[in-house]
Protein backbone atom coordinates (compact mmCIF):
# COMPACT_ATOMS: atom_id res chain seq x y z
CA UNK A 1 0.00 0.00 0.00
CA UNK A 2 1.58 3.54 -0.54
CA UNK A 3 0.78 5.76 2.05
CA UNK A 4 0.23 9.57 1.60
CA UNK A 5 0.67 11.99 4.02
CA UNK A 6 -2.37 14.93 3.42
CA UNK A 7 -3.52 17.95 4.74
CA UNK A 8 -7.02 19.31 5.15
CA UNK A 9 -7.63 20.57 1.26
CA UNK A 10 -4.62 18.70 0.04
CA UNK A 11 -5.19 16.11 -2.86
CA UNK A 12 -4.19 12.48 -4.44
CA UNK A 13 -4.38 12.07 -8.17
CA UNK A 14 -4.81 8.37 -9.12
CA UNK A 15 -3.96 7.34 -12.73
CA UNK A 16 -5.29 10.74 -14.75
CA UNK A 17 -8.73 11.18 -13.79
CA UNK A 18 -9.47 10.41 -10.12
CA UNK A 19 -8.82 12.67 -7.65
CA UNK A 20 -9.75 12.48 -4.17
CA UNK A 21 -9.21 15.49 -1.16
CA UNK A 22 -9.37 15.71 1.79
CA UNK A 23 -12.31 18.20 2.42
CA UNK A 24 -12.77 17.94 6.32
CA UNK A 25 -11.29 16.89 9.37
CA UNK A 26 -13.31 17.01 12.56
CA UNK A 27 -12.13 15.25 15.76
CA UNK A 28 -11.65 11.50 14.17
CA UNK A 29 -13.55 12.09 11.04
CA UNK A 30 -11.96 12.67 8.11
CA UNK A 31 -13.94 13.67 4.95
CA UNK A 32 -12.70 12.67 1.94
CA UNK A 33 -13.90 14.11 -1.40
CA UNK A 34 -13.78 11.72 -4.38
CA UNK A 35 -13.74 13.12 -8.23
CA UNK A 36 -13.98 9.78 -10.46
CA UNK A 37 -15.21 8.80 -13.81
CA UNK A 38 -19.17 7.91 -13.03
CA UNK A 39 -18.49 4.68 -14.22
CA UNK A 40 -16.55 3.54 -11.36
CA UNK A 41 -18.47 2.64 -8.51
CA UNK A 42 -17.02 3.61 -5.17
CA UNK A 43 -17.75 2.40 -2.07
CA UNK A 44 -17.14 2.25 1.89
CA UNK A 45 -14.91 -0.62 2.37
CA UNK A 46 -17.44 -2.33 5.14
CA UNK A 47 -20.73 -2.07 2.92
CA UNK A 48 -18.23 -3.73 -0.45
CA UNK A 49 -17.30 -6.62 2.03
CA UNK A 50 -20.47 -7.25 3.53
CA UNK A 51 -22.51 -7.25 0.16
CA UNK A 52 -19.63 -9.45 -1.41
CA UNK A 53 -20.50 -12.28 1.96
CA UNK A 54 -24.12 -11.50 1.11
CA UNK A 55 -23.92 -12.52 -2.30
CA UNK A 56 -21.83 -15.60 -1.59
CA UNK A 57 -24.60 -16.61 1.12
CA UNK A 58 -27.36 -16.21 -1.56
CA UNK A 59 -26.01 -18.45 -3.49
CA UNK A 60 -29.08 -21.50 -3.69
CA UNK A 61 -26.87 -24.33 -3.03
CA UNK A 62 -26.35 -23.29 0.47
CA UNK A 63 -30.32 -23.03 1.06
CA UNK A 64 -33.08 -25.10 1.66
CA UNK A 65 -35.58 -23.08 -0.59
CA UNK A 66 -38.45 -25.56 -0.90
CA UNK A 67 -40.41 -23.69 2.03
CA UNK A 68 -40.17 -20.63 -0.61
CA UNK A 69 -41.65 -22.27 -3.16
CA UNK A 70 -45.07 -22.84 -1.52
CA UNK A 71 -45.32 -18.83 -1.09
CA UNK A 72 -47.24 -17.46 -4.61
CA UNK A 73 -47.44 -14.16 -5.55
CA UNK B 1 -28.81 -22.56 -25.99
CA UNK B 2 -27.81 -25.12 -23.47
CA UNK B 3 -27.10 -24.20 -20.04
CA UNK B 4 -26.69 -26.00 -17.07
CA UNK B 5 -28.25 -25.03 -14.15
CA UNK B 6 -28.43 -26.06 -10.34
CA UNK B 7 -31.92 -25.98 -9.70
CA UNK B 8 -33.54 -27.60 -13.23
CA UNK B 9 -30.61 -29.69 -14.71
CA UNK B 10 -29.54 -29.09 -17.76
CA UNK B 11 -32.25 -26.24 -19.67
CA UNK B 12 -32.73 -25.32 -23.48
CA UNK B 13 -32.91 -21.52 -23.64
CA UNK B 14 -33.18 -19.06 -26.43
CA UNK B 15 -29.97 -16.67 -26.69
CA UNK B 16 -32.41 -13.92 -25.94
CA UNK B 17 -32.86 -15.37 -22.54
CA UNK B 18 -28.83 -14.14 -21.78
CA UNK B 19 -27.95 -11.45 -19.59
CA UNK B 20 -24.77 -9.67 -19.46
CA UNK B 21 -23.57 -8.21 -15.80
CA UNK B 22 -20.22 -6.60 -17.05
CA UNK B 23 -18.37 -6.39 -13.85
CA UNK B 24 -20.42 -9.57 -12.51
CA UNK B 25 -21.59 -8.98 -9.10
CA UNK B 26 -19.34 -8.23 -5.70
CA UNK B 27 -17.79 -11.67 -4.75
CA UNK B 28 -18.24 -12.50 -7.79
CA UNK B 29 -16.56 -10.45 -10.31
CA UNK B 30 -15.71 -13.66 -13.20
CA UNK B 31 -19.61 -14.32 -13.82
CA UNK B 32 -20.28 -12.25 -16.44
CA UNK B 33 -23.33 -13.99 -17.95
CA UNK B 34 -26.48 -14.74 -15.96
CA UNK B 35 -29.78 -15.93 -17.45
CA UNK B 36 -32.88 -15.15 -14.74
CA UNK B 37 -34.98 -18.56 -14.28
CA UNK B 38 -38.59 -18.24 -12.26
CA UNK B 39 -38.55 -20.64 -9.26
CA UNK B 40 -41.94 -21.94 -10.34
CA UNK B 41 -41.96 -22.30 -14.38
CA UNK B 42 -45.91 -21.48 -14.06
CA UNK B 43 -44.61 -17.96 -12.86
CA UNK B 44 -46.73 -17.65 -9.57
CA UNK B 45 -43.73 -17.20 -7.47
CA UNK B 46 -41.91 -13.94 -6.63
CA UNK B 47 -38.61 -16.05 -6.36
CA UNK B 48 -36.00 -16.24 -9.01
CA UNK B 49 -33.23 -18.08 -9.65
CA UNK B 50 -30.18 -15.38 -11.15
CA UNK B 51 -27.90 -18.60 -12.89
CA UNK B 52 -24.50 -18.20 -14.07
CA UNK B 53 -24.33 -19.69 -17.41
CA UNK B 54 -20.55 -20.57 -16.55
CA UNK B 55 -20.50 -22.36 -13.41
CA UNK B 56 -24.19 -24.49 -12.68
CA UNK B 57 -22.76 -24.40 -9.10
CA UNK B 58 -23.42 -20.42 -9.41
CA UNK B 59 -27.13 -19.44 -8.67
CA UNK B 60 -28.44 -16.54 -6.93
CA UNK B 61 -31.70 -16.81 -5.12
CA UNK B 62 -33.69 -14.07 -5.85
CA UNK B 63 -36.84 -12.01 -4.64
CA UNK B 64 -39.43 -9.69 -6.22
CA UNK B 65 -38.80 -7.07 -3.38
CA UNK B 66 -41.97 -5.83 -3.56
CA UNK B 67 -44.59 -8.56 -3.29
CA UNK B 68 -43.13 -8.55 0.36
CA UNK B 69 -42.40 -4.66 0.61
CA UNK B 70 -44.52 -2.89 -1.58
CA UNK B 71 -43.08 0.82 -0.15
CA UNK B 72 -39.39 -0.06 -1.21
CA UNK B 73 -37.77 2.57 -3.10
CA UNK B 74 -35.30 2.41 -5.91
CA UNK B 75 -34.45 5.59 -8.04
CA UNK B 76 -32.48 4.88 -10.96
CA UNK B 77 -30.13 7.48 -11.26
CA UNK B 78 -28.23 9.18 -14.42
CA UNK B 79 -24.86 6.78 -14.32
CA UNK B 80 -27.53 3.79 -13.69
CA UNK B 81 -29.40 4.18 -16.94
CA UNK B 82 -26.92 4.94 -19.10
CA UNK B 83 -25.24 1.87 -17.88
CA UNK B 84 -27.61 -0.50 -18.37
CA UNK B 85 -29.02 1.54 -21.80
CA UNK B 86 -32.67 1.80 -19.93
CA UNK B 87 -34.71 4.33 -21.65
CA UNK B 88 -37.55 3.18 -20.05
CA UNK B 89 -37.54 2.86 -16.67
CA UNK B 90 -40.56 -0.09 -17.40
CA UNK B 91 -37.86 -1.98 -18.99
CA UNK B 92 -36.08 -2.12 -15.51
CA UNK B 93 -36.57 -5.45 -13.26
CA UNK B 94 -35.45 -4.71 -9.60
CA UNK B 95 -34.50 -8.31 -7.98
CA UNK B 96 -32.90 -8.98 -4.31
CA UNK B 97 -30.74 -12.12 -3.24
CA UNK B 98 -32.30 -13.54 -0.50
CA UNK B 99 -30.39 -15.26 2.18
CA UNK B 100 -32.09 -18.01 5.04
CA UNK B 101 -30.10 -19.82 7.33
CA UNK B 102 -32.94 -22.23 9.24
CA UNK B 103 -36.07 -20.78 9.21
CA UNK B 104 -38.11 -18.84 6.32
CA UNK B 105 -39.46 -16.50 8.83
CA UNK B 106 -35.79 -15.62 9.22
CA UNK B 107 -35.26 -14.65 5.63
CA UNK B 108 -33.88 -11.16 4.41
CA UNK B 109 -33.24 -9.61 1.52
CA UNK B 110 -30.67 -7.10 0.49
CA UNK B 111 -32.82 -4.14 -0.04
CA UNK B 112 -29.45 -2.27 0.41
CA UNK B 113 -28.05 -3.90 -3.17
CA UNK B 114 -30.84 -4.33 -5.77
CA UNK B 115 -30.05 -6.20 -8.80
CA UNK B 116 -31.28 -4.46 -12.13
CA UNK B 117 -31.73 -6.10 -15.14
CA UNK B 118 -32.93 -4.01 -18.43
CA UNK B 119 -34.70 -6.65 -20.29
CA UNK B 120 -35.04 -5.40 -23.77
CA UNK B 121 -30.95 -5.06 -23.51
CA UNK B 122 -30.36 -7.76 -21.57
CA UNK B 123 -28.04 -5.91 -19.29
CA UNK B 124 -27.37 -6.07 -15.53
CA UNK B 125 -25.87 -4.85 -12.57
CA UNK B 126 -26.11 -4.94 -8.72
CA UNK B 127 -26.32 -1.42 -7.25
CA UNK B 128 -25.64 0.22 -4.30
CA UNK B 129 -28.22 2.25 -2.50
CA UNK B 130 -25.39 4.57 -0.99
CA UNK B 131 -27.46 7.10 0.59
CA UNK B 132 -30.32 5.14 1.85
CA UNK B 133 -30.58 3.37 5.21
CA UNK B 134 -31.95 0.15 3.89
CA UNK B 135 -29.74 -2.61 5.09
CA UNK B 136 -27.79 -5.69 3.27
CA UNK B 137 -30.22 -8.08 5.57
CA UNK B 138 -33.85 -7.12 5.93
CA UNK B 139 -36.39 -8.95 6.96
CA UNK B 140 -38.66 -10.49 3.92
CA UNK B 141 -41.35 -11.39 5.89
CA UNK B 142 -42.07 -8.13 7.59
CA UNK B 143 -44.69 -5.41 6.77
CA UNK B 144 -42.83 -2.07 5.52
CA UNK B 145 -39.48 -1.47 3.94
CA UNK B 146 -38.53 0.86 6.45
CA UNK B 147 -35.40 2.86 6.36
CA UNK B 148 -33.54 2.21 9.76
Amino acid sequence: MLVLGRKLGESIVIDDNIEITVTSIEGDLIKLGISAPKEIPIHRKEIYLEIQEENKKAVSNVIDISDFLKIKK
Amino acid sequence: MKIQTEQFGELELDDNRLLTFERGIPGFEDETTFVLLPADPSGDSPFFFLQSTEHAAISFFMADPFVFLPDYEVKLDDVLTDQLKLEDPADAIVLTTVTANQNIHDATANLKAPIVINNKQQLGKQIVLNNSNYRVKHPLFQQAARQV
